[in-house]
């Protein structure tokens, strides 16, 4: 009888058989009654190789037992495996690609989903721009996120972070996420949320490994959901902190779902897929506004076509102050901040107190202001003082 | 002893020749442990937070007074012309007033009536040069003080704006001053914050700042009390 299992590498030295030569490791040599050039394995060797092989193949069948709890969801169907890129796919293609998920979809949570594959729109390029004067830090954008893109709500994914930072810094290391407080904005403190920020020069879609994530015409960065291996790498190169890893089944009761989908956006995610902020583009690319900046209190956020001159971002754009976050990273964000020049939302006493004296005093002196009953106020038709008093 | 040339080597190089033998239960010992999982998934997870519908409403703060504007008396609405036609308002302060003392009036040093409102025509408010204009035409008794944000509205930097980004989709929707701001109280009020997020990734932040720490700190959680939020225990 011969095991090949522990046969030497110098099995050809000519001493016949599988028996082992002078230099092998193994003690089949010199223990046997038939010695190493035995015609077979000696009773001994063969219950320790016997042994040896079935621990190793029990110890493998163990490594690989997590794999029980795979469940046929996890499972790709073979449909899903032979799909194409997302850029290779003909309209066909697409169109397949969207029922089987419609049906994944409602086999999983029961709803008929309003899956569409949204494309960018011509002569489009989104910006959104948010007032930190105004910001309160009531974090209703992050939930209504979550309501309106299909996050797992355990694990929790969310794609916006509003962090509470100390006034008179900007340094996000001081900043706080887990600030709880009975009722904000706390008055040391203003808040600065923050999300994909669409980048021009996108490090996560450079470290993408199979391309799926790319940056469309209108400036989003999308994910195909279906291309992702999950390495990670795009999370660990963006500067804002903004990628979510789906580290386990997404958990999204049925009654939560939002049927409104989009292929590159909202649907819902797999084990092991990025996912991020995409400007609610099921919403935007039809032209209303993303879930965040309809549900925010205090109109902080704005959305909107940089490329039309008359839109909200673009007269942010030209008016007021504007920042981005980290802009030395060199990402070219599509997400300002910008502030009010003066009434900081009521929450400094001294600015309060000078606006209050402002309004009182100067807005008697001038009477009416030039364009409080016009279409437009006219920056050119006014006074040196009023332009002051205004600015 | 050193083995002569011709004998051949013993091929054990170091150890008892029973050595081997322990990697079997080693292998077998792994093999249990891999399979039965005794230490189960090392983060469970937490419970969702649960967030109402209605801390998610998207329309305006509060409901602006209409044009012309009512008041409910009794649960009846009335005009302002209904009563104030019968009964001459007066010009004191209102902390003198006997009526209206629902309103909270904290509005710089507002303490007037008149300042706003039109003397003659309750309906209608009064500029500084004595027009008058409707309610729906608010925004430009604000403009008089708030230049610089009514300038900002005018552009759109200012305020809310729902509906459509893309006029030619469908219709923006500008809100106006006192779809936001109570003009009695225009100060923004301050809201409860909704839940914080919930990953233990981001570590340990709650302190910062010498706050007590909060129900949101996922590992004071582990070693503390029970979360009064969800009390089934989160990590």
């Amino acid at each position: 009888m011969r095991l090949p299992i522990l046969n030497s590498p110098s099995g050809a030295n000519g001493n016949g058989g599988g028996s082992c030569g002078s230099g092998c490791g193994c003690a089949a040599g010199d223990d046997g009654p038939q010695g190493a050039n035995g015609p077979g394995m000696s009773r001994r060797s063969f219950l320790r190789t016997g042994t040896a092989a079935a621990g190793g193949l029990t110890a493998i069948a163990a490594a690989l037992s997590p794999l029980r709890e795979l469940e046929r969801e996890d499972a790709p169907s073979l449909e899903q495996f032979l799909q194409k890129h997302y850029k290779e796919m003909t309209p066909d293609d697409m169109e397949r690609a969207l029922e089987r998920i419609r049906a994944q979809v409602e086999r999983r949570y029961g709803i008929r989903p309003e899956l569409r594959d949204y494309k960018p729109m011509d002569g489009v390029e989104f910006v959104y721009a948010l007032n930190i004067s105004r910001c309160i830090g009531c974090r209703k954008c992050v939930h209504a996120c979550v309501a309106e893109n299909n996050q797992s709500r355990s694990p929790e994914v969310q794609y916006i972070r509003v962090i509470e930072m100390p006034r008179g810094t900007m340094d996000i290391e001081k900043g706080n996420h887990h600030y709880d407080r009975p009722t904000v904005p706390d008055e040391g403190h203003f808040y600065l949320p923050v999300q994909c920020h669409q980048c021009a020069n996108p490090p996560c879609v450079k470290v993408c490994p199979v391309e799926a994530t790319w940056q469309d015409a209108d400036g989003i960065t999308v994910i195909d959901y279906d291309w992702c291996i999950g390495c990670r790498y795009c999370e660990a190169a963006c500067p804002y902190w903004a990628r979510r890893f789906n580290f386990s089944k997404p958990r999204l009761p049925a009654d939560q779902v939002n049927p409104n989908m989009g292929y590159l956006s909202n649907r819902p995610r797999d084990k092991g897929v990025m996912e991020k902020c995409h400007y609610c583009l099921q919403r935007t690319r039809q032209g209303r506004m993303p879930a965040c900046l309809e549900v925010c209190p205090t109109g902080a956020r704005k959305f909107g076509n940089v490329l039309d001159p008359d839109s909200e971002v673009a007269q942010i754009l030209r008016t007021k102050r504007v920042f981005v976050l980290k802009e030395d990273a060199g990402t070219l964000p599509r997400f300002f901040y910008y502030f009010d020049e003066r009434y900081p939302s009521g929450l400094d006493p001294e600015a309060a107190e000078i606006a209050r004296r402002l309004e009182h005093e100067e807005g008697e002196r001038y009477g009416r202001l030039p364009g409080a009953d016009g279409p437009e106020l006219r920056w050119r038709d006014l006074t040196p003082n009023q332009r002051g008093t205004l600015a | 002893m050193m083995p002569s040339p011709g004998q051949p080597r013993k091929h054990r190089s170091s150890g008892p020749p029973w050595a081997g033998w322990l990697f079997l239960p080693g292998f077998l010992i792994l093999a249990a442990f891999m399979a039965f999982d005794p230490i189960g998934p090392r983060v469970p997870d937490a419970e969702p937070v649960v967030v109402s519908r209605h801390d998610l409403d998207i329309g305006p703060r509060r409901d602006a007074m209409r044009d012309p504007p009512q008041a409910r008396i009794n649960g009846v609405p009335q005009g302002c012309q209904d009563c104030h036609s019968i009964f001459v308002s007066t010009d004191k302060p209102i902390s003198e007033l006997s009526v209206h003392r629902e309103i909270v009036l904290s509005h710089g040093l507002n303490d007037r009536c008149f300042n706003c409102h039109d003397r003659n025509d309750h309906d209608r408010l009064r500029l500084h040069d004595g027009a008058t204009v409707p309610f729906s035409q608010v925004a430009t008794l604000c403009a008089q003080c708030h230049g610089t944000t009514f300038r900002d509205w005018q552009r759109g930097t200012h305020g809310k704006t729902l509906g459509y980004w893309n006029r030619d989709l469908g219709e923006a929707l500008r809100l106006r001053c006192t779809e936001c701001h109570d003009p009695h109280s225009p100060r923004y009020p301050h809201f409860t914050p909704l839940p914080g997020p919930n990953t233990l990734r981001m570590g340990d932040q709650d302190t910062h700042g010498h706050h007590a720490p909060t129900r949101h700190h996922p590992l004071l959680r582990r070693i503390g009390e029970p979360p009064p939020h969800h009390p089934e225990g989160t990590p």
